[in-house]
């Protein structure tokens, strides 16, 4: 985790612009990507469904950043509960049949790297992925919030 | 808010509370992975790890809590002190999981941000027209699923890195069937059935595929089901295998008989029609509760309490494809038209795709909305 961003700097102007102008909600972006995906990763292996989570996650925080009030707690805790619900409920819910057009299929399965390449584009990270992955649900979580969110325990 | 806010502060403290235990318990492991491999310890040996537990866990924990926030919130790295072998071993461990960036891994980051910001200026002009049509909630699922566009599949990033304006839209025709587009021609190879094309069967990959007149479709196979996909020539006989009762009473143009009947391994049901001027399909499929059977089914769902083998699930339909796809309405409801194919629709607990190669759009949906 790059620790040169771990406090976003004017992060309230940069919130309350984002209330009035979807455009400024692009530094919030950039800050909270990394830890927004790390922590989503940390608890979901697939890649793919890891990035159609983090998409949700700030899709989720850009249609309700109108809500967000910061007398009533940090932004870090508001974004990162909205994350920690999309992964239990994706966990929980989305257990879907897929069922597909061949010629998708089978596109995909010409076009894409080996599962092995594409998975294990880092030995070490997925080693590391494979490690957590033998700890019960609640653990990753932890481990998710701490390393990959980057949360204070405070 | 508040609530939230507290019961994850709360849970952070209880969980900090554990950090060592669970790092002590994953210490094999990782370290197997890791310090070993670095060659700057050894893996430690059970003894050790019970000789760790039996130390001030207390103490130690709010030691590790504050020395990880000091990894986490500086470069500096941890640095050994007067602290037991095994502390400074799980102080290793934690600073290369804080080391660890998965996100530099991730395509979407610059996809996605465009992809927000676009839709997001799109907003407001999209609800005031789509909610007069279909409905809010679509509308934002449509919108929402623009979101998502580019996240679909590895294939669909590799074309989204090339040209942003391509993506792949979601419809979600009910509370738990939707459809996801790619509109990307590169990847398109739809080969339109011909009239009369009879439904060619293959499996491939652990997959059916199933070729019919209005496209190919394909599935896995679910848990302790047939691997195959079964014919019948009546209803009735294929209603004795379907695990859900055949919805069979539309009102079809005239000149439309039944023909065959298929029942695929992941409890799709295929209706064929013809007639002299080409083939009707209706597929249908239950969204019901289906039994986690494997151990790696098993979903934790912290709110609440864990899913376990054996216990009942709520299952979805999601459907890939490759046409285009827009909003339209069935009997008022949201649904999905898939161009060259037909609509999909979810009624009465089922989701349903149906179409015809020489019907026109309004036809098959008066079929679609006949249905009984």
């Amino acid at each position: 985790m790059d620790k040169s961003v771990a406090i976003l700097p004017n992060e309230i102007l940069h919130i309350n612009l984002a209330k009035e102008e979807p455009s400024a909600f692009a530094v919030i972006y950039e800050h909270y990507f990394p830890r927004v995906y790390n922590y989503i990763r940390y608890r979901i292996k697939d890649p793919d469904i890891s990035d159609d989570l983090t998409a949700d996650t700030f899709e989720a925080i850009l249609a309700n950043i109108r809500s967000y009030q910061s007398e009533k707690g940090l932004f870090v805790t508001w974004a990162f509960t909205i994350a920690r619900n999309t992964v239990n409920n994706s966990l929980r819910k989305q257990r879907f049949r897929n069922w597909f057009s061949i010629d998708i299929a089978r596109n995909k399965a010409s076009s894409e790297p080996e599962p092995e390449q594409y998975h294990l584009e880092n030995e070490m990270q997925t080693e590391l992925l494979v490690a957590i992955a033998q700890l019960n649900i609640h653990d990753q979580d932890l481990l998710a919030l701490k390393f990959g969110a980057g949360l204070s325990s405070s | 808010m508040t609530k939230i806010c507290l019961r994850l502060s709360s849970e952070l403290a209880y969980r900090v509370r554990r950090f060592l235990n669970l790092l002590v318990r994953i210490k094999t492991t990782l370290m197997s992975v890791f310090i070993g491999r670095c060659g700057v310890c050894k893996v430690c040996s059970t003894a050790k790890i019970k000789r760790m537990a039996t130390m001030d866990e207390n103490e130690l924990a709010k030691r590790f809590d504050r020395d990880v926030d000091q990894i986490l919130r500086s470069n500096l790295k941890f640095h050994d002190e007067p602290t037991p072998t095994e502390y400074r071993q799980i102080m290793d461990i934690a600073q290369r999981l804080a080391d660890t960036n998965f996100s530099k891994t991730s395509k979407i980051k610059k996809p996605l941000l465009n992809q927000l910001l676009r839709t997001n200026r799109k907003e407001t002009t999209m609800l005031n027209t789509s909610r007069r049509m279909i409905g809010l909630r679509l509308t934002l699922f449509v919108l929402v699923s623009l979101l998502l566009l580019l996240m679909v599949s590895p294939m669909t990033l590799q074309v989204a890195a090339k040209n942003l304006s391509d993506f792949v839209r979601t419809i979600r025709v009910g509370e738990l069937t939707w459809i996801q587009q790619n509109e990307q021609s590169e990847y398109v190879s739809t080969e339109v059935g011909s009239l009369h094309l009879e439904p060619i069967v293959e499996y491939k990959d652990g997959m059916w595929k199933l070729h019919t007149s209005i496209g190919n479709f394909g599935g896995d196979p679910l848990p302790g089901h047939s691997k195959i996909v079964q014919s019948f020539n009546s209803i009735a006989d294929a209603q004795v295998t379907a695990p859900f009762s055949i919805r069979q009473r539309y009102s079809l143009p005239a000149g439309y008989d039944l023909r065959e009947v298929m029942v695929t391994p992941s409890d799709w049901v295929f209706l064929f029609y013809s007639s002299s001027n080409g083939d009707l399909v209706i597929a249908q499929l239950p969204i019901d509760e289906i039994t986690i059977n494997e151990p790696g089914e098993v979903i934790d769902s912290v709110p609440v309490g864990p899913v376990t083998v054996g216990q009942k699930d709520t299952v979805g339909v999601g459907m890939l494809t490759d046409k285009d796809v827009e909003a339209v309405l069935v009997n008022d409801q949201p649904a999905a038209w898939i161009d060259g194919t037909g609509p999909m629709w979810e009624s009465d607990g089922i989701s349903f795709v149906a179409g015809g190669n020489e019907l026109t759009k309004e036809e098959v949906i008066k079929i679609a909305e006949s249905l009984k």
